[in-house]
């Protein structure tokens, strides 16, 4: 029987991760946003105090796991929308390793923003 | 709810490829009781008024699925769609969206056929079949109570969204029907089943919309039969059996 079905799953860790990421992304930003406006006696915002809050660990944990799960979810939508176009199975392929690609590189320019703030 | 006993307009969608001109909706005053349904509407037309109207019909009791068509803004059966419940005194009738017409109602049904038989729907068992029958407990029948009722209309496949833009995509009533023989505990096709439907054209491609679910005149939901096929997908996924 098996040689006329397909061998492998495909689209599954895609179909859960976005699942996942989206709730992440739901408490992670409830993090940006609280840190961002709503810390009670916050001084004002000058560069000197969002030095110091960017030198913080946590703080960087935070904004790079924002920025990572952000690029994976809007990547990976759109990756859903271009797949509904119902595209052939290589042009899919391209489309994942496009998006991989670009979303890496953006993660990795994203960081390198926080990287004088690191040590 | 509007009064019996009188006539309404109905307006039928009309094509004809061999004559070639645009398609066109020709109106009938049709005389209606409380009990008309808009196939009885349509065989009188067509036996009275015009011998030339085009349309599937069958079983006449909501059994077959072959007068499916869109009534009214909404994918519905001829047959049971009472002509009062409407409560307009205006029936407009199309063929069934984005379904290729081959004539006035007509719609050319292959590509869901095709479909429908990727799945392989029928029962798929590895052992030699038992004297009398296989025999299910009240839960494993209750399992599949309500997917072994979709009468194949094709009223969720014409008005899903993403069966309209991705041709390959199996669609709301493939998987229903996956659904129904991956849950039917006589099946033994196990994983064979799940990997017929866990792919870029089969479960992942349902951005759960609800349109089949809203539009499938027998109540039944294939949008949850979808979800229910991604669980089990993911569930082998994690377990490492897939």
């Amino acid at each position: 029987m098996s040689e006329t079905l397909a061998s492998k799953a495909q689209g599954v860790w895609a179909w859960i991760l976005q699942r996942v990421s989206a709730v992440v992304l739901l408490l992670l930003l409830g993090i940006h946003m609280g840190v961002m406006h709503y810390i009670p006696g916050e001084p004002l915002i000058e560069f000197t105090s969002v030095q110091v809050r960017v030198k913080s660990l946590l703080f960087q944990v935070v904004d790079a796991g924002l920025l990572g799960f952000v690029l994976y979810h809007a990547f990976n939508g759109l990756r859903a929308v271009i797949f509904d176009f119902g595209i052939s199975e290589g042009w899919q392929h391209a489309v994942n390793w496009v998006l991989i690609v670009a979303g890496v590189g953006l993660f990795i320019l994203g960081i390198s923003a926080l990287r004088s703030f690191i040590g | 709810m509007m009064a019996t006993n009188q006539n309404v307009t109905l307006k039928a969608y009309r094509y004809d490829p061999d004559v070639g001109q645009e398609p066109r909706y020709d109106s009938y005053q049709v005389p209606i009781d409380e009990t008309t349904t808009v196939l009885e509407a349509l065989y009188y037309i067509l036996e009275r008024v015009d011998g030339s109207l085009s349309f599937r019909s069958s079983c006449r009791s909501a059994v077959c699925g072959s007068c499916a068509m869109f009534i009214n803004g909404m994918n519905r059966l001829a047959c049971r769609t009472q002509i009062v419940a409407l409560n307009s005194r205006e029936v407009r009738i199309a063929p069934l969206p984005h379904l290729p017409v081959i004539k006035d109602l007509v719609v050319d049904m292959a590509g869901f056929w095709e479909k429908y038989e990727r799945v392989r729907p029928y029962l798929i068992t590895t052992v030699a079949s038992p004297d009398k029958e296989w025999p299910q407990s009240e839960e494993e029948r209750k399992a599949i109570e309500e997917a072994i009722d979709c009468i194949l209309c094709a009223c969720c496949h014409s008005s899903c969204t993403m069966s309209w833009w991705d041709k390959g995509y199996l669609g709301p009533a493939a998987l229903l029907k996956a659904y129904r023989f991956a849950a039917d505990s006589r099946d033994q096709a196990g994983l064979e089943r799940l990997r017929l439907v866990a792919n870029e054209d089969g479960v992942f491609r349902c951005h759960t919309i609800f349109n089949c679910t809203e539009d499938c005149p027998k109540g039944l939901s294939p949008t949850f039969a979808i979800q229910e096929l991604k669980k089990r997908v993911l569930w082998k996924k994690l377990t490492f059996q897939m």
